[in-house]
């Protein structure tokens, strides 16, 4: 007896929640229950889709989300179709004005691109996390747990800082508050669906704290990347230096400190002339802009710009002036060729730009040096298009490809373009 | 009849068939359904290998049911299934049959071409055609392909495969007529080619599925009337097929019309945010209430140049990014930034790659896009209303009116009258191709009659007359009457459309007199009463009236003062086309001689006068626009003969205060008012007033920099000048402290002088004695002496003795 009673005292344990997830349906009973954890804000599309609400559900629902939620306040509330539904979705959660309550982004000015999506708020009502795009579209449990848990695991760094700041005056506030904003806005996760928000009025906060921008925040948090970039993309190359020294010195964080890195690069493709020397310095930079943030779109970016800026035929580049051998010279495509398995490729050039247009007499395919079919024939890539496509078939796998292109060009005319490789069979 | 077996399937419409997520080209389920849903289905044995003798037999047919085709009796036998599938069969047939004829020179180009190929194969040594067979195989190749592409219904029924599916598609009427009746519809035999494709490599269950068929059907007409390739066809067919299965779309998908179905699925299919990776990154990253994709595009940055520096105008822009977002516009745009075009191509397929209808939009110098929200066609990130559509419910017409054309005339409530004017279409079509053109012509004009609104049947009539009867000056002239008085009291843009385009080219062509000519111009006019949907091109469509006429290489400037006159005639009282007609004829003031102005300006002056039943504040907008004009070309005349036409509102004294006058005859009553500039706070009808001491008045110039700003008066007569008196407005007078009066004989820039100042400002008064001076002149001028400011009096009297 003892131990079915057992087996059924651990069964219903098993049935019950786990975690300590506290549901309301409006702030008003949310706050008589919110602990200093605060709010977790479940918003799905009430009238105007089918599936939102359903995961926003079960994302409640599941033990992995719950646990990453702690004993958050977890609230579901509707977005309508209805433009003028944002006050009323306000009003169920508080006037905005009063203190705890809590400001959708709904009724602002940039709600959420996507839904569902979960809004992580601290008790006085401010949002200090968002959750959407493609980890809630896929609204796995383990996978949306995971961004809550790191989230948390920053917002636990970031609100020490908060709370000193608080309590701080002058430049010490200001350090401390940018230190918080270093920390809550990873460059990485710019601009990507989920992300944290850095304090409301933060940077008036820091400016009015510390007005001579002695702490160096000031200029952080107001630091215009793209105005920047705009006003300084005609400097002369000597400009190169200061902008290293901006990128590894103090002042700017990693997302701004890549964007000097990018501007450097840039000033050398215009102004560099191509030359061996500055092609180095652009691989230079790009490797320094890379390890700043590999995962940022900089950071991507940094091992394409030297391939495509570089002087060479290669397919990631395509054709460029630098590349442009004399006529009926074979040129290399350098790079990987994606032309291994049996079947029937083309090989299509795409006009970009330029003053004249690609003339092209061949396109063969070798492996390991031998030949193993050649397209010949008059091909055009201007504005207009006439045969540019070559037809090249293998039958049997190949195992070091390689690519030759002969034009019927002057060496260095002025033509760009694209070069792409498609399996047709 | 035509038909073998007729079975009757009840209960269509309702979407079913609910799967479990699949990944992309997955759609092909192993599901089998074999009763295709629909409203009536009937199996059809046609040979559709001959669609000429199936045309023959359907007239045949259509010819014993309808000998009269009257609208009546043609509204009774819609009321069958059977006989409206005849019908939509019969529609089929008149798309497919220019086809071969389009095609026709591009297979006989292809033709001598392979032909040309194995000629100069066969002059080849033994060695040389074993080294160059691959060569040769590939150009004949080429031309291949031309000579096997699927363009006609005979092309496509020689595939077994496909001509299953144009059986079952001829046999179902939902199916049949959503093709036939959801606006233009080209090469239905590619279209079959193309579903069969899909069917085969995306959507095996499609017959049997009506979201799937009809994403399937909406995608192959769209790309096939776009020649976009079939093999991305595919891939957005299956793309949509699976976001409706997995619950991913905007609920609108579900209930929009299927002419806005195409819109959907047929979205740019050669751009890169149509592929498959960037719709699917929206669908994942942009999906919100439909109202809020007017604005999501401020979610990525409007950026000139990408943090490297390079312009977004040069493919520097995209070069370092190369790879990263292949075929995924929407996320680099999102990631990286643009400009007008890609935040709106951004915001028009988020809304898309969520099942809600979107377009993008061409504005002057612009890009903007339009979303369908709460059924209304809202603009997004617009600057502008002349807009462009870069989607178009009809062929080649990119006017925004024409989007809420479609919505209304395939609406729930004129969906009897459009599908009687389809079937007259249809009839008319047969008939046209019978050549039987008594018979065509009525039937288009009954469903004309049937259906105003249908712009497709405008405009197929037009097309037919063009080709038919060119010189028929009645059909034209009817024609005409008809789009003036069904098209235009709604839809004046697309009237104006088809009749810019259409008719008047074919009326001038035909050998109608200017009179008649002018006559049909004039009802165009005495029909308009809103703008319809926006604002549109009135200005450009008076050019296209007048320019039909011309003298050289000019438009004829009688026609023009003529076309001037009538219009403002007949819209005098519209007070929102008249400014505009007003606005036009001063610009081409602007650029006509002497003469030309006076004629204009007297065609202005009488149909003012001609407007006394006209609201008084109507008749003030219009005097106001037509007193600029004479102001901006110094014509005096106008300007008084105007300026009595005002309301009383502004022969009301102003209340200016008590001036003395200063001696000598009052000069300047009777004159011509102007100034350097005009400003928002400029009211041009009180303009005449400041002339007038017992009234008063006002203007108000802008600013520029470095720039005096000045008012003039032109006098009836030279005369000698005594004095000038001038009354400041009540406020702002520090900018009136430093005003020079100058005099001059003919007004010209280089031609005045200075003759004093006017003296500080007393009890809102200003004045200058000058009798001891007393220069000949007809024009004054006061101008301020502080560059960059504003000017602003409320009267301004000239005083002095007659010299002429």
């Amino acid at each position: 007896m003892n131990k079915i009673l057992t087996t059924i005292a651990a069964a219903g344990m098993l049935a019950a929640p786990l975690f300590a997830v506290q549901k309301a349906t409006d702030l008003a009973s949310g706050q008589k229950i919110v602990k200093d954890s605060g709010y977790a804000l479940f918003a799905y599309a009430a009238d105007w889709d089918k599936k939102s609400k359903k995961q926003a559900e079960a994302l409640l629902a599941s033990p992995e989300v719950q646990k990453a939620l702690g004993d958050r306040v977890c609230i579901m509330f509707p977005v309508y179709e209805a433009k003028d539904m944002g006050p009323i979705i306000q009003e169920q959660l508080g006037d905005p004005k009063k203190p705890g309550s809590i400001r959708v982004p709904e009724s602002e000015q940039f709600p959420s691109l996507s839904y569902p999506a979960i809004y992580l708020c601290r008790k006085d009502g401010s949002r200090w996390a968002s959750v959407w795009g493609d980890v809630m579209y896929d609204a796995k449990p383990a996978e949306v747990a995971k961004v809550i848990n790191e989230f948390t695991a920053t917002h636990a760094k970031v609100e020490p800082l908060l709370a000193k700041a608080a309590k701080a005056e002058g430049v010490e506030k200001a350090r401390l508050l940018g230190e918080a904003c270093e920390i809550a806005r990873p460059a990485s996760l710019i601009k990507s669906g989920s992300c944290m928000h850095w304090p409301e009025n933060v940077k008036d906060l820091v400016k009015k704290a510390d007005p001579e921008n002695k702490s160096g925040y000031v200029t952080m948090l107001s630091h215009d990347t793209s105005g920047y970039a705009e006003n300084n993309r005609q400097k002369p190359l000597e400009f190169i230096a200061e902008l290293e020294k901006l990128a590894t010195g103090p002042g700017y964080n990693t997302f701004q400190k890549q964007h000097f890195y990018a501007l450097a690069i840039g000033l050398l493709h215009r102004q560099g002339k191509n030359t061996p020397e500055s092609l180095a310095r652009i691989k230079e930079l790009a490797q320094k802009m890379k390890a700043l943030d590999p995962k940022s779109t900089l950071g991507r970016s940094a091992d394409i710009a030297p391939v495509v800026w570089g002087p060479d035929l290669t397919l990631v580049g395509g054709w460029k002036p630098t590349c442009i051998p004399k006529a009926g010279e074979p040129v290399k495509v350098l790079g990987a060729i994606p032309i291994t398995a049996p079947g029937t490729y083309t090989v299509g050039f795409w006009f970009n730009g330029g003053s004249k247009g690609l003339v092209i007499r061949s396109v063969e395919l070798r492996d390991g040096g031998k030949s193993v079919d050649k397209d010949e024939h008059r091909g055009f890539s201007g504005h207009k298009k006439e045969n540019n496509v070559y037809i090249l078939k293998v039958t049997s796998p190949l195992k070091n490809p390689e690519l030759y292109c002969t034009f019927d060009m002057q060496p260095n005319d002025n033509s760009f373009g694209r070069i792409e490789v498609k399996k047709v069979n | 009849m035509v038909m073998a077996l007729a079975l009757l399937v009840a209960g269509g419409g309702t979407y079913s068939c609910k799967r479990a997520d699949s990944a992309p080209g997955k759609s092909a389920k192993n599901v089998e359904k074999k009763t295709m849903p629909g409203s009536y289905i009937a199996a059809t044995s046609e040979d559709w290998t001959k669609p000429e003798a199936v045309a023959s037999k359907l007239d045949a047919a259509l010819a014993t049911a309808l000998p009269e085709p009257t609208p009546e009796k043609v509204k009774a036998f819609l009321a069958e299934p059977a006989n409206r599938l005849m019908l939509a069969q019969r529609a089929l047939l008149l798309a497919d049959k220019p086809v071969a004829e389009q095609v026709a020179p591009t297979r006989a180009k292809a033709e001598a071409e392979l032909k040309k190929i194995n000629e100069e194969f066969a002059k080849l040594s033994e060695a040389d055609k074993k080294t160059r067979a691959v060569e040769f195989e590939k150009r004949r190749g080429v031309q291949q392909a031309i000579l096997d592409e699927v363009n006609t219904l005979a092309d496509a029924a020689k595939d077994p495969k496909t001509l299953e599916l144009m059986n079952m598609v001829c046999s179902n009427l939902d199916w049949l007529e959503n093709i036939v009746n959801s606006g233009d519809l080209s090469r239905p035999g590619a279209v079959f080619a193309l579903l069969q494709k899909i069917r085969r490599e995306a959507a095996p269950n499609l017959p049997y599925d009506v979201m799937e068929r009809d994403i399937a059907t909406a995608t192959a007409i769209e790309f096939v009337k776009s020649k976009w390739n079939a093999d991305k066809a595919v891939i957005r067919a299956d793309f949509y097929i699976r976001s409706w299965h997995d619950d991913r779309l905007n609920l609108i998908f579900d209930k929009i019309p299927f002419w806005q179905r195409r819109m959907v699925c047929g979205c740019k299919g050669d751009n890169g945010f149509g592929e498959l990776p960037s719709l699917e990154w929206l669908q994942r990253n942009a999906h919100m209430p439909a109202g809020r994709y007017c604005g999501c595009q401020w979610r990525c940055g409007y950026k000139t140049y990408n943090p490297y520096g390079e312009t977004v105008q040069g493919p520097g822009y995209n070069e370092p990014y190369t790879g990263m977002y292949t075929d995924n516009s929407a996320k680099f745009t999102y990631e990286v930034g643009g400009v007008c075009g890609s935040l709106s191509h951004f915001g028009a397929f988020g809304a898309l790659a969520n099942g809600i209808p979107a377009l993008t939009a061409g504005e002057p110098g612009h890009c903007a896009f339009v979303v369908l929200v709460n059924g209304k066609w809202t603009p997004g990130y617009s600057v502008s209303w002349q807009r462009g559509l870069h989607w178009q419910p009809w062929r080649e017409v990119h006017v925004f009116a024409s989007l809420h054309d479609a919505t209304d005339v395939y609406s729930p409530e004129q969906k009897n009258a459009t599908a009687l004017a389809h079937a007259l279409r249809t009839l008319a079509g047969a008939a046209a191709e019978n050549k039987d053109a008594s018979k065509a012509r009525k039937l288009y004009r009954e469903a004309l009659k049937a259906q105003p609104l249908h712009f497709g049947i405008w405009r197929a009539y037009a097309e037919y007359l063009t080709a038919t009867a060119p010189g028929d000056k009645a059909a034209w002239s009817e024609l005409n009457k008809m789009v003036c008085n069904g098209l235009t009291p709604v839809y004046p843009e697309l009237a104006a459309e088809l009749l810019s385009r259409w008719v008047y080219p074919t009326m001038v062509k035909s050998g109608m007199s200017q009179d008649e000519v002018m006559k049909a111009y004039n009802l165009f006019w005495k029909k308009v009463t809103d703008f319809g949907p926006e604002r549109w091109r009135i200005e450009q469509f008076c050019d296209a009236q007048v320019g039909a006429f011309k003298k050289g290489n000019k438009p004829d400037s009688d026609v023009l003062v003529r076309l001037y006159r009538e219009t403002l005639g007949a819209v005098l009282r519209n007070e929102k086309y008249a400014p505009v007609i007003l606005a036009w004829g001063n610009s081409k003031l602007a650029d006509g001689d002497a003469e030309l102005q006076k004629k204009m300006m007297d065609a202005m002056v009488k149909a003012i006068g001609n407007s006394g039943d006209a609201s008084p504040d109507t008749r003030d907008a219009i005097i106001g626009q037509a007193l600029a004009g004479a102001e901006q070309m110094r014509d005096r005349e106008a300007f008084c003969n105007l300026a009595r036409n005002l309301s009383e509102k502004y022969k009301k004294p102003v209340g200016l205060p008590k001036v003395d006058p200063l001696p000598g005859k009052l000069l300047s009553q009777g004159g011509l008012f102007f100034a350097s500039s005009t400003s928002q706070w400029d009211k041009v009808c009180e303009h005449p007033g400041l002339l007038n001491p017992r009234v008063g008045g006002s203007f108000h110039t802008g600013k520029q920099a470095d720039v005096s700003s000045w008012c003039a008066v032109e006098l009836p007569r030279t005369g000698f000048i005594t004095g000038i008196q001038a009354v400041a407005t009540t406020g702002n007078h520090d900018r009136l402290r430093d005003l020079s009066v100058q005099v001059s004989e003919t007004g010209k820039d280089d031609d005045w002088k200075e003759v004093g100042k006017l003296s500080p400002i007393k009890n809102c008064t200003m004045h200058l004695d000058i009798s001891a001076l007393r220069p000949q002149a007809k024009y004054i001028r006061i101008i301020s002496n502080k560059k960059g400011d504003f000017l602003h009096l409320r009267a301004i009297m000239v005083y002095g003795e007659q010299a002429s």
